[in-house]
């Protein structure tokens, strides 16, 4: 098993982009939201506790929040991130069954569409996908074992058109819809199991980007380049980092003519100020 | 954080730094052009040191037309001078970016 960086954050989309960030502390989630507040680390805006050690920690389009530990789910609303309003308040809980085989350990949480949550859990026979509401009695609706031959490695979700659309990567890099009823539908395959993986959608389809723990950034099954060390997406941009200290964005187009421009920032010297560049078009 | 043009990166000690990547800001700037909001466009413009040219040159009868509507956003005098002085007439553009 291999262990990752990743970081939890809210939407990058206008209205929402807050900024939202959540880190794991324990027992405790510590969230700031960036552009109300620039608090850097190890301090927070905002500390929520849950009641055991968390596990993963996700956020919605309306900046509520699940927080997966080991005795349950914890799911908090955060109505208008400010530097002066109120934390997160809780909403809701779920406990998981104490019968549960204490040989199953539980992995990533998800929003998913209709007040629910999916969570993702280790078998000794294979991945266990369960999903929650989040309403008045807050019980297990179904639980949906996966076939063994595909394990399970990442459990996410992004927004298109407003609506929560959460996907599984198998080991083999295999990305697929959990959508009630669409089972089968792919969205696409990345050339191998990645581990950070983000799908933004663009268009007919969308488009699935991923890094590699060797640097190389991929959008499908194409390798954008091999040196990045961490990236996110923006509806304008496939912004990154490489591992020589520069950033890039990228416009996103279909997957098979992106290109690529420069900004030439040094992040650990000075920040030099582009002075002239602007977005003039062509006459004529 | 597209809405405010801002990029938040984390430094290997830990720190954080925030930048404006002129990328992003001209994203913006096109975006709120689109908008029609131009007093937004015309102020990040002037804080991000962008050439006022934009605001023509990226919907140019899209502004002719909504001219009256500029003039009102805008509203200070000094503002809309400072527009009007930074005009410019360029036969090709020298650089193709679409950034």
């Amino acid at each position: 098993m291999e262990y990752i960086f990743t970081t939890t954050r809210g939407l990058t989309s206008p209205p929402q982009d807050h900024g939202l960030v959540a880190v794991i502390d324990g027992q405790l989630i510590k969230v700031t939201p960036f552009m109300a507040a620039n608090i850097p680390p190890p301090m927070a805006l905002h500390e929520i506790s849950v009641p055991s050690n968390a596990l993963d920690v996700v956020f919605n389009d309306d900046a509520s929040i699940a927080v997966l530990h080991q005795d349950g789910i914890s799911v908090f609303e955060y109505k208008s991130p400010s530097a002066s309003g109120p934390p997160p308040a809780p909403k809701g809980q779920i406990a998981f069954e104490e019968t549960k085989s204490r040989q199953n350990f539980y992995q990533a949480v998800v929003f998913a569409p209709n007040n629910e949550v999916l969570v993702l859990q280790r078998s000794l026979s294979g991945s266990i996908i369960s999903r929650y509401g989040l309403n008045e009695d807050s019980s297990i609706i179904e639980e949906m074992p996966i076939s063994s031959d595909s394990v399970i490695t990442t459990l996410s979700s992004f927004i298109e058109d407003g609506v929560a659309k959460p996907f599984t990567q198998n080991v083999s890099g295999d990305l697929c819809s959990l959508l009630p009823g669409s089972q089968s539908v792919s969205y696409g395959k990345l050339t191998s199991n990645l581990p950070w993986v983000e799908i933004a959608s663009h268009g007919d389809s969308p488009i699935a980007f991923g890094l590699s723990a060797s640097g190389h950034l991929y959008a499908g099954s194409r390798v954008l380049v091999k040196n990045c060390t961490s990236f996110l997406v923006t509806p304008a941009h496939l912004i990154f980092t490489t591992t020589n200290n520069l950033i890039k964005f990228v416009h996103v187009t279909d997957v098979n003519s992106m290109s690529i421009y420069f900004s030439l920032i040094n992040t650990i010297l000075t920040l030099r100020r582009l002075r002239s560049s602007t977005g003039r078009p062509r006459n004529g | 954080m597209p809405t405010s043009a801002s990029l938040i990166l984390q430094m290997p000690r830990g720190n954080l730094e925030t930048i404006f990547p002129r990328a992003m800001v001209i994203a913006g700037i096109r975006k709120l052009i689109e908008e029609k909001n131009y007093k937004k466009a015309f102020t990040n413009c002037r804080t991000q040191r962008v050439d006022m040219n934009i605001l023509y040159d990226h919907a140019p009868e899209q502004f002719l037309s909504n001219v009256p509507l500029f003039i009102d956003q805008v509203k200070k005098i000094s503002y809309i001078d400072l527009f009007l002085s930074s005009l410019r007439y360029v036969n090709q553009l020298p650089m193709n970016s679409i950034i």
